[in-house]
């Protein structure tokens, strides 16, 4: 517009909207917004979920990358050597065996008991892989040398009033008290509960651990383990640390907390993928009906000004032009509000966070979704504009200005 | 100036066929006021159209400045109607979100023309009508009169060679319509604006250099000789 030439369908949408009805506008940008909100809010919490559920699997229970035993083995054996081998592949920041076997945990204050799979690590190890030691809510993380100890989940410690468990537990343990741990081969020992955990999610709050020094006086399984968690520098590198670990030769099952995780949560996220698609398309049904409706309306009742516009030498493209203009301004709008609203509910919702049973959610915008959404949102929005407008905009002059 | 052969319009309603003209030739020349007369529904108002552009005659041929504008597609005829002719309707037909000056500058924005320059030439047209002092006013906030006198001022904004209207002064009392009929004068007399208005109140006739009868959708010759004795068409 250098040469001060100023487009008409600019000229006469910027007036439509100045001096139209605020009323209208300000609902209209009210609905697309919301429209945006309904279109981004479901996979902002799924976003949440996500987001939460992996960093437990890795910071828990798998690490980034997950070795197990051989095909129809039991253990992984030789296992401190492999420790010892993985430990310096390039890349790797901190490997621990773990060795579990079930075993029947009872509280001798009160009798109650459960059955768990008990697992076994060296603490010193345990750190450089998992958080545990970061979430402890009471008393202390194992140290290498602890016999005679255990710590357990705050879930599995649960509360003297069964009422207040979310899962069975033994009924109020404390830092302290002795419980009595039966394992498979007969063997019954007692324990003191030495730290209690809690890292919010409800399978991992509801473990027990001892030192692999206990386990070994226990039961024969010096140099074995049930499983090795590795841990790299990355969570989005886990892909390349496995082939760095099938490279080196390690023969057992190796894979990524992705591939691990996938089963569990995999086939819910599958299904809250499919209702946010459907919420996606309705979203942008309803957001093209309005946009339509807004036009149409804005339209009908401009008739006989169209026709004036043309029998005064208005190019129909000009007109068409502006409505098209209106119907972008309302979007923007919309969409801003709608990123605005989004966010607003993004920070309640990190204030006051979702209880899930992994933990709390805070919610995850998804800034890529977001982008999809408003594409989407202008295409059909331009589209349901455009039709009524070209529809008056090609009728007969004097048809339209007898309005 | 502007010769039109055997304008012929046939409305289809359906399957009942209205013809508004049934074969008009007139020819009105540079600098003339003509006025187009004739009882309600003999086809003023339709012939005012196909002179116009406004619509497309179903038979016949148009001339303006020698041109046949009977051939030009839609796109054109919008372009030869901004350029070349102003409209002037009864019932005034202003767009509502735009404001005084903004009415009057929009068919010289659409020319192309810097927006500067559009203002310019909308305020000096308006001050020609007397509206100088309510250029920043809204459509609504004028009276009959005052809005008619925007619309005589946007026909004008693009120096067009014709200037149509049609029953510019239906919708005015006397005063306001006198107003009207010496603006339309002072820009004959004045300006030499070549001016083709239908009406049928018998007074506006002293106004006219000349006048068209249409009876039926056919010039009334009888009442054209009698009028306009020195004419012959
Ligand atoms: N769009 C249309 N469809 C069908 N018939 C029409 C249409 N427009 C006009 N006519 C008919 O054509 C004839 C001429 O109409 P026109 O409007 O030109 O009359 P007019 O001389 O302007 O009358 P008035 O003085 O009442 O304005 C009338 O019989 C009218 O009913
Ligand atoms: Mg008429």
């Amino acid at each position: 517009m250098g040469d001060g030439r100023y487009p008409v369908s600019l000229y006469l949408a910027v007036r439509a909207i100045r001096r139209g009805n605020r009323g209208t506008l300000a609902l209209t940008i009210l609905i697309i917004a919301l429209v945006v909100v309904l279109m981004n809010f479901l996979s902002m919490i799924i976003g949440g979920v996500v987001m939460i559920y992996n960093q437990q699997m890795i910071d828990y229970q798998y690490g980034h990358v997950t070795i197990e035993p051989k095909e129809k083995e039991l253990y992984i054996e030789n296992s401190d050597g492999l420790v010892r081998s993985l430990t310096r592949i390039p890349g790797v920041t901190g490997v621990s065996a773990h060795l579990s076997t079930g075993a029947t945990i009872t509280n001798s204050k009160n009798g109650k008991f459960q059955t768990k799979s008990l697992t076994a690590f060296d603490p010193g190890d345990e750190t450089t892989v998992t958080r545990y030691h970061l979430r402890i809510m009471e008393g202390d993380f194992l140290s290498k040398g602890d016999t005679g100890q255990i710590l357990i989940g705050s879930l599995l410690a649960g509360n003297e009033d069964e009422a207040e468990d979310k899962v069975p537990s033994l009924g109020g343990v404390r830092v302290g008290d002795m419980v009595s741990v039966a394992y498979g081969n007969g063997e019954v020992k007692s324990y003191r509960v030495k730290g209690i955990f809690e890292t919010e999610g409800v399978l991992i709050d509801s473990s027990a651990f001892i030192t692999r020094r206990e386990m070994d006086s226990v039961m024969p399984t010096e140099d074995r383990a049930t499983e090795i968690l590795v841990r790299g520098t990355s969570a989005a590198d886990a892909g390349r640390l496995k082939y760095a670990i099938m490279n080196y030769g390690v023969e057992e099952k190796v894979r990524t907390w992705n591939e691990k995780g996938k089963g569990i949560l995999g086939d819910a996220i599958a299904s809250f993928s499919l209702l946010n698609t459907i919420m996606t398309f309705v979203c942008l049904v309803v957001a093209s009906v309005v946009v339509f409706i807004v036009t149409f309306i804005n339209i009908i009742n401009r008739r006989k000004q169209i026709g004036i516009l043309k029998a005064i030498g208005i190019r129909r493209q000009a007109i068409v032009g502006s409505y098209l203009l209106q119907v972008l301004f309302l979007c923007s709008c919309g969409v801003i509000a709608g990123i605005l609203i989004l966010n607003g509910i993004a920070m309640v919702l990190t204030v006051f966070p979702l209880r899930f049973p992994m933990g709390y959610i805070t919610p995850v915008i998804d800034y890529s979704g977001i982008l999809l959404s408003i594409v989407l949102l202008f295409a059909v929005s331009l589209v349901s504009g455009y039709i009524p407008a070209w529809r008056v905009a090609n009728e007969e002059i004097l048809n339209a200005m007898r309005g | 100036m502007i010769e039109g052969s055997g304008i012929k319009k046939v409305y289809r309603l359906g399957l009942v066929e209205v013809a508004a003209l049934k074969g008009v030739t007139i020819r009105i020349d540079r600098g003339e006021f003509v006025g187009i007369m004739g009882p309600s529904g003999s086809g003023k108002s339709t012939l005012l159209h196909q002179l116009g552009l406004l619509d497309t005659p179903t038979g016949g041929k148009i001339y303006i400045d020698g041109m046949d504008v009977s051939g030009l597609d839609d796109e054109e005829r919008t372009r030869f109607r901004l350029k070349h002719l102003g409209y002037v309707f009864q019932d005034y037909a202003l767009v509502s979100e735009l404001n005084v000056l903004e009415n009057v500058a929009i068919p010289a924005i659409m020319q192309g023309k810097p927006l500067a320059g559009c203002y310019a030439s909308a305020a000096s047209v308006l001050g020609k009508v007397g509206l100088s002092d309510r250029l920043s006013h809204l459509v609504y906030e004028l009276s009959g009169g005052e809005q008619q006198r925007v619309s005589i001022a946007r026909a004008l904004v693009n120096s067009p060679s014709i200037v149509f209207a049609d029953e510019p002064c239906a919708n005015l009392d006397t005063e306001n319509s006198r107003i009207v009929l010496e603006l339309f004068r002072s820009l004959n007399r004045d300006l030499g604006q070549t001016i083709v208005m239908v009406s049928h109140e018998a007074w506006h006739r002293e106004y006219f250099d000349r006048i068209i009868f249409i009876r039926d959708g056919l010039l009334d010759e009888d009442r054209l000789r009698q009028e306009n004795p020195a004419c012959t068409i």
